[in-house]
């Protein structure tokens, strides 16, 4: 599909976002679909580094949580609107990820992978330790009273997730299609060959990192007025750790189009299965099937679509 | 107040609660420093052991350094059986660092969430005649809670260290990380010395989860503070070499020990990040490390 | 017209903790020249060139390209002046085809970014003058043995290189393919590129290298055309031993 045809269908997709907000009344599907629309924004983001690059973050939670806590910081202490929020939260998130990238990316993947998993553990207990932004009792964040346009908060943080979401997958649209896609290719398919081929590792690591940390913190950045009352296990919960890579390598990793497949999946998958099963029995079966994919299916759902395709053909 | 038998309390809890952590790292020092596999899951194999001896302790009252010997057959196993699927799948595919990486994350998350799911989240401990003692050594209080776990682990790491010095197979292992056809040559197949030493590499998960349900209760997320604190040690000791797994085990023991009580606990964990990032930045090859 | 100094490597010195790999080598390379590097298994060969590609770094000496100070730069600026290198394992990128791994050094080394159109062209131009043009929508994982090394080498061409290191792109061929290959590094050095050749085939060696160099554990032990190596006791001993 061409970026033109794809611009169509964004905008489309926009107006039906927005169009439904007139019609649909039940709250809910607003709130499952904020978490889906979430989800995309994380997968696409962890995309860009672990898919694209090969590099694999565990700490993606870290990052989220930031740009979590910089927007309800920005909220206590400015008052500030959505919009800053937004650049706020992707600003510091984004640092978070330039300055662990720098620590760690000119050693093995192996040794950027640990220090995002130890990172999430360090941050979390940064933030309980920090009253002011109530440490482990949390914080309240009370959402505008005047809503211009919608009926209520809700509906307005539904279609700015969406806008969100958009924003990411266009993001790693572009990357992908672009010399810094190729080039973050060739470091995933060989990097001492890449770095000999003219290809500058290190700087392109170092941008991958930040821009997939300032996706992440992007994500979190409505999350207080979201939830309304927020505490760091909610915000470093497990869910985000395993769901946003779970969801890339399960749609596929390779391609934008994975990461999106894999969060709407299993995003509406698992917003089905809280009603019936608890949530830790979700996780598990996350898990699992994770570990099935990546043992056996490693180019998750779209590389099989392909093989299918290209059998078909064939 | 600053008092000298306050510090060297803090010390000797420190050098103690090292050598602990060295029971909990000589596995990665063998699966990561020997045989190149990043098992991120280790810690989660511990509080596996920790889980196991709770429940040998609570539902039979076995003693749970007994418990934590008789589940290490049961570990290597497991250790034989995931190092297969990972070798099959990842190491004979070239794939390792990305889909290794996610595999043994998968693992961890499993053994995280089936425990909390088995368990809950509260805090399980178990009970040993000889736990809530101290012995006193002249200025210095040894509370059995800690000494025990202390000596035992000393005892693995000399085991360890002599099974791969002076037996065959240790020394098989030791090559493998090293030239495959000098393995070969020797009539030993590398693909089993390697499953071999990733299972002793489990089997100590069993002993050192003992240990650490005796040190302190344990839950499910336990775990994941052991990443950070593992991985600072396998490369603050130089990767493979047991006597700096030891060494580099006490140090942080000791840093985390004052850390802890003169900035308050939840600093401790900043600590071994602390010191995984200086290790890597200034000098990755460690203290012992080649 | 007396060439110029193209490549200076100035007593390069290089540890692996406790292990001496290379102590003091000096080497110059010439423009155009084709240039033998030669020496036992373990002679630091593989070392050497690292540290020139910039792989590795020196702990001691200079390296110089074309009269500048290279040894602080990192490798892919090195490959930007006009250094390429094949790797004696092939690192294909795989999951790419053999077209898009020959733009991704046309479009990073040779150029500065994108031309998608050009970049592609001059990639195809490349696997024509090599012989790959057949499979170039084959995925690199895809290839034989002798294709990967063929492509190691359009890869390397693909920089624009000014010198180009072949790191043993004949080891395991069978004769008529270790032909190809020299077929193929005679037709580039036509091109003006100075072709430093390591190998262990030595009718290879022999047959297309104008100067020799000779390490052994580490140390250049001999220098000179191939008549004068052949000849040379140094190096007999350093192969065979005493």
């Amino acid at each position: 599909m061409s970026g033109r045809a794809l611009l169509a269908v964004a905008v489309a997709l926009v107006a039906v976002a927005v169009g439904l907000t007139r019609v649909l009344e039940n709250q809910y599907y607003y709130f499952a679909a904020y978490v889906i629309l979430q989800y995309v924004v994380l997968a696409t983001a962890w995309n860009i580094l672990g898919g694209y690059t090969g590099y694999v973050n565990f700490g993606s939670a870290a990052f989220f949580a930031m740009g979590a806590y910089t927007a309800a910081v920005l909220i206590k202490a400015f008052g500030a609107p959505l919009p800053l929020l937004v650049v706020g939260a992707g600003l510091v998130a984004g640092l978070l990820g330039l300055g662990i990238g720098y620590l760690t990316l000119r050693l093995r993947g192996a040794f950027f992978s640990i220090a995002t998993l130890a990172l999430a553990v360090v941050l979390q207990t940064l933030i309980v330790n920090w009253r002011y932004v109530g440490g482990a009792r949390g914080i309240y964040t009370i959402r505008p009273a005047q809503v211009p346009f919608f009926a209520n908060y809700v509906e307005l943080l539904f279609v700015v997730m969406v806008l969100l979401a958009l924003g990411a997958l266009a993001t790693a649209w572009w990357i992908e299609h672009s010399w810094v896609g190729r080039g973050l290719m060739a470091i995933r398919d060989n990097e001492e060959a890449a770095e000999c081929m003219g290809v500058p590792t290190l700087k392109l690591k170092l941008l991958a990192t930040t821009v997939s940390g300032a996706l992440m913190g992007v994500a979190g950045a409505p999350f207080p007025y979201y939830l309304t009352y927020m505490e760091p296990t909610s915000a470093f919960n497990l869910d985000y750790a395993i769901n946003s890579l779970a969801m890339p390598m399960i749609g596929g990793t390779t391609t934008w189009v994975g990461p999106l497949v894999g969060a709407v999946l299993l995003g509406t998958a698992q917003q089905v299965a809280t009603v019936t099963i608890s949530s830790a029995l979700n996780l598990l079966i996350v898990g699992v099937v994770v570990v099935a994919f990546v043992i056996l299916a490693p180019e998750g759902i779209v590389g099989l679509v392909r093989r299918k395709l290209g059998k078909a053909r064939a | 107040m600053f008092s000298f038998d306050l510090l060297l309390d803090v010390v000797v809890a420190g050098i103690l609660v090292g050598g602990f952590y060295a029971a909990v790292s000589l596995g990665i020092t063998v699966a990561f420093g020997l045989l190149d596999v990043v098992n991120i899951a280790h810690p989660a194999f511990v509080i596996l052991g920790a889980y196991g001896a709770y429940v040998a302790n609570s539902r039979f009252g076995l003693d749970p350094i007994l418990a934590g010997l008789l589940g290490m057959p049961v570990f290597f196993l497991l250790g034989a059986l995931v190092y297969r699927v990972y070798y099959t799948s990842f190491e004979k595919r070239g794939d390792e660092s990305l889909r290794g990486l996610v595999f043994f994350f998968g693992i961890t998350f499993i053994i995280e969430v089936s425990l909390l799911l088995q368990y809950g989240v509260d805090y399980r401990s178990v009970e040993a005649a000889y736990v809530g003692e101290t012995i006193a050594l002249g200025p210095i209080d040894l509370p059995f809670r800690l000494a025990i776990p202390c000596a035992v682990a000393l005892a693995l790491t000399v085991t360890l260290h002599l099974f791969l010095s002076r037996t065959f197979y240790g020394r098989a292992v030791k090559a493998v990380s090293q030239d495959h056809l000098a393995l070969r040559l020797m009539g030993a197949s590398p693909v089993r010395i390697k499953a071999l030493a990733f299972a002793i590499a489990i089997a100590t998960a069993s002993i050192a989860g003992a240990l650490l349900i005796m040190i302190g209760p344990v839950e499910p997320s336990v775990g994941r503070e052991y990443i950070g604190r593992v991985f600072a040690i396998a490369v603050l000791g130089g990767m493979g070499s047991i006597g700096g797994t030891l060494a580099a085990s006490l140090i942080l023991g000791v840093l985390e020990s004052l850390t802890s009580t003169f900035y308050g606990p939840s600093w401790a964990l900043a600590v071994s990040f602390g010191i995984l990032l200086l290790v890597l930045a200034v000098r990755p090859a460690g203290l012992f490390g080649r | 017209m007396t060439s110029q100094v193209l490549l200076d490597v100035r007593s390069v010195t290089k540890r692996f903790g406790g292990f001496q790999a290379l102590t003091a080598v000096s080497l110059q390379v010439f423009e155009r020249e084709r240039f033998g590097l030669i020496g036992p298994n373990g002679s630091g060969k593989t070392t050497l060139i690292n540290c020139v590609s910039g792989a590795l770094r020196n702990d001691e000496g200079e390296i110089r390209f074309e009269g500048r100070n290279i040894t602080r730069l990192p490798a892919h600026q090195r490959t930007r002046q006009g250094i390429a290198r094949t790797f004696q394992i092939p690192r294909p990128f795989s999951s790419m085809t053999v077209l898009e791994n020959l733009c991704i050094p046309a479009e990073y080394a040779a150029h500065s970014r994108s031309h998608g159109a050009d970049v592609a062209a001059e990639a195809m131009e490349i696997l024509k003058l090599i012989g790959l043009d057949a499979k170039a929508g084959t995925r690199a994982a895809g290839l034989t043995q002798i294709e990967m090394r063929k492509l190691e080498l359009a890869r390397a061409l693909a920089v624009k290189p000014k010198l180009l290191i072949s790191d043993e792109s004949m080891a395991g061929l069978s004769s008529a393919e270790v032909d190809e290959i020299l077929a193929i590094l005679f037709a580039l050095n036509e091109r003006g590129i100075a072709i430093v050749m390591i190998e262990h085939i030595m009718r290879a060696v022999m047959r297309f290298s104008q100067r020799i160099v000779v390490l052994d554990a580490g140390e250049r032990i001999a220098e000179g055309g191939p008549e004068a190596i052949l000849g040379n006791a140094a190096v007999e001993k350093a192969y065979l031993g005493e």
